[in-house]
């Protein structure tokens, strides 16, 4: 996706082609207009030799250190860990991008530290319990650094507390995943700090909310298009920040769209299992409903120039026709029929639209 | 009164350590605190991990055919251990809070058994067969160095064909938790310690 700065940049060669503004005044223009932050090889190198740096030494010293009596070894641990700490601190005025892999090494040795320490001292620990602390204190971290790498680790060590010994999925258990609190929370930071990985991270944790609440609700058909419905909204609202250029907001305006349909779709295939298929919207206006905002998101998502959502419309439309073809035992005349009928539909909605923008 | 970066991030990784401190302070008093009990052991191998060298310890206990499983009561998630001589202690029953369970056995440990019945004598099988009661009270693996794990190995393997067996030496404290304090192998221990 093209930067505002790209794009302004564009409008601003037109208007200067066009003669209604000097290109004199180009580069002022231009100059007022902060660069997009983009990663370049240089940075990307910089970020996987941090994390390779980080797991290097997390297998260095879970290897066979028998030789080494428990309380150095422990000490070892700790000294590691709050040196990685010191040095993310000491870089953290200077020069913010190594501060931000440095914390997020921490992050990942302050994980690592809580199963060696268990390991040291024979402590019986819950594995849910040493995710959701090293998530935390991965979190913590992140607020006292303002380190994305480190939020998104306290988003992955959450995540895997949640899934560690948890049977939410078969009705197992009943306590709520802490995903609850830390994926918005991660979304916040993600839009707050400009993050694209903690963007896309909070942005599948938020869906895996709604995949629990539907787990817990039986995977019923009428809770599936209730969420789909709360996913659109929230894929409206992203797209509005989108068009805000919140940066970032995108990567939620694509995610929230792709789970609304996928929700909708599902909606009437349930249940999966067993017998009896309670319909909630019947089966032929459910395809025309999904083909219908399969259009509407193609639209939106061409005049948003947002390829991912571009794509996402593109791939159900596809899954819809499926669908309906399947539906209708392969009647190529009723399936031309609502075809040319979505067709009539869009047709007439492009004309209106293009009418209004000449009106104004 | 804002706070810079630099100290924050000390602040919390001071509060992190500091954490990780406590919690092996307090489960060692825990650990030190607790009832020792020996509890047998059973099919245990040294393994070889990233994590490095450990014993991995099956608590299991073994039903002559003429005895029967323990009563379990519905949603239990607490054993009642009872003695059975020389410090040794076997599974009395489950129940589903700790009062419960002193009632059926005079030790209560957090935690659920599985229970495979011994088949008594009959005419077809004059010996019987018999069961065996597994417990999963959180203890599961002994870090130990690798000399070490493939001795305890080779001891165990041979506690198998019918020589004397050996037992993790496990405390239980006053919150129900067990915890492993080391193993009596042959006769020996081989605790934890601090060093």
């Amino acid at each position: 996706m093209a930067s505002y700065k790209d794009r302004v940049t564009g409008d601003l060669d037109r208007w200067i082609g066009a003669g209604l503004i000097g290109a004199d005044k180009r580069a002022a223009i231009l100059a007022t207009l902060p660069d997009a932050r983009r990663l370049d090889a240089a940075t990307s190198l910089a970020w996987l030799g941090g994390v390779l740096f980080g797991i290097a030494v997390i297998t260095f010293v879970s290897a066979n250190w028998d030789a080494i009596p428990r309380l150095p070894r422990f000490a070892l641990l700790l000294a590691t860990f709050l040196g990685f700490a010191g040095a993310s601190a000491w870089t953290s005025q200077s020069r913010a991008l190594v501060s931000n892999i440095l914390l997020t090494v921490t992050a990942l040795v302050f994980a690592a530290a809580i199963g060696l320490t268990s390991q040291i001292f024979d402590i019986a620990a819950n594995p849910r319990n040493a995710c959701y602390g090293a998530g935390l204190a991965a979190l913590a971290l992140a607020f006292a650094g303002r380190s994305t790498g480190a939020a998104a680790v306290g988003l992955i060590m959450i995540g895997l507390g949640d899934f560690v010994e948890h049977d939410w999925f078969i009705g197992g258990d009943n306590d709520a995943p802490w995903t609850l609190f830390a994926a918005p929370l991660g979304a916040f930071l993600a839009l707050r700090w400009g993050s694209a990985p903690l963007a896309h991270l909070s942005a599948l944790a938020i869906i895996y909310c709604f995949s629990w609440f539907a787990a817990r609700t039986q995977a019923d058909a009428a809770v599936f298009l209730f969420l789909s419905i709360g996913l659109a909204a929230m894929a409206a609202g992203a797209r509005w920040l989108y068009t805000q250029d919140r940066p970032f907001a995108g990567v939620f305006y694509g995610w929230f769209a792709w789970a609304a349909l996928a929700y909708f779709a599902l909606a009437d295939y349930l249940p999966l299992f067993g017998s009896g298929k309670p319909e909630v919207i019947p089966g032929s206006a459910h395809r025309l409903i999904w083909l219908a905002a399969s259009g509407a998101l193609l639209a939106l998502g061409r005049f948003d120039r947002h390829l991912a959502v571009s794509a996402i419309a593109i791939l159900s439309l596809i899954g819809a026709a499926f669908a309906l073809m399947t539906d209708l035992g392969l009647n190529l005349v009723v399936a031309a029929g609502v075809f040319g009928l979505c067709a009539a539909v869009a047709l007439i909605a492009g004309l209106i639209l293009r009418g209004r923008a000449k009106a104004t | 009164m804002k706070i810079e970066a630099a100290p924050r991030i000390m602040i919390v990784a001071a509060v992190c350590a500091l954490a990780l401190i406590g919690v092996v302070v307090a489960e060692g008093a825990a650990r030190a605190g607790g009832q020792e009990v020996l509890l047998p052991v059973q099919g245990v191998d040294p393994r070889a991990l990233l994590s490095g060298h450990y014993v991995q310890i099956d608590l299991s206990e073994t039903l002559a055919p003429s005895e029967h499983c323990p009563d379990q009561q519905e949603g239990w998630d607490w054993i009642a251990l009872r003695p059975l001589g020389a410090g040794v202690y076997g599974v009395a029953g489950g129940a589903h809070s700790r009062d419960q369970t002193e009632q059926i056995g005079p030790l209560a440990v957090k935690g659920t058994f599985t229970c495979s019945a011994p088949t008594p004598p009959s005419k077809s099988d004059p010996t019987g067969e018999n069961g065996a009661i597994q417990l999963k009270i959180g203890i599961d693996r002994f870090y130990i160095d690798q000399a070490r794990a493939e001795h305890i190995a080779e001891v165990l393997r041979q506690a198998q064909a019918g020589k004397p067996a050996a037992y993790a030496i496990v405390s239980v404290g006053t919150d129900g938790q067990a915890r492993l304090k080391g193993l009596k192998i042959d006769g020996r221990r081989l605790e934890l310690n601090w060093f």
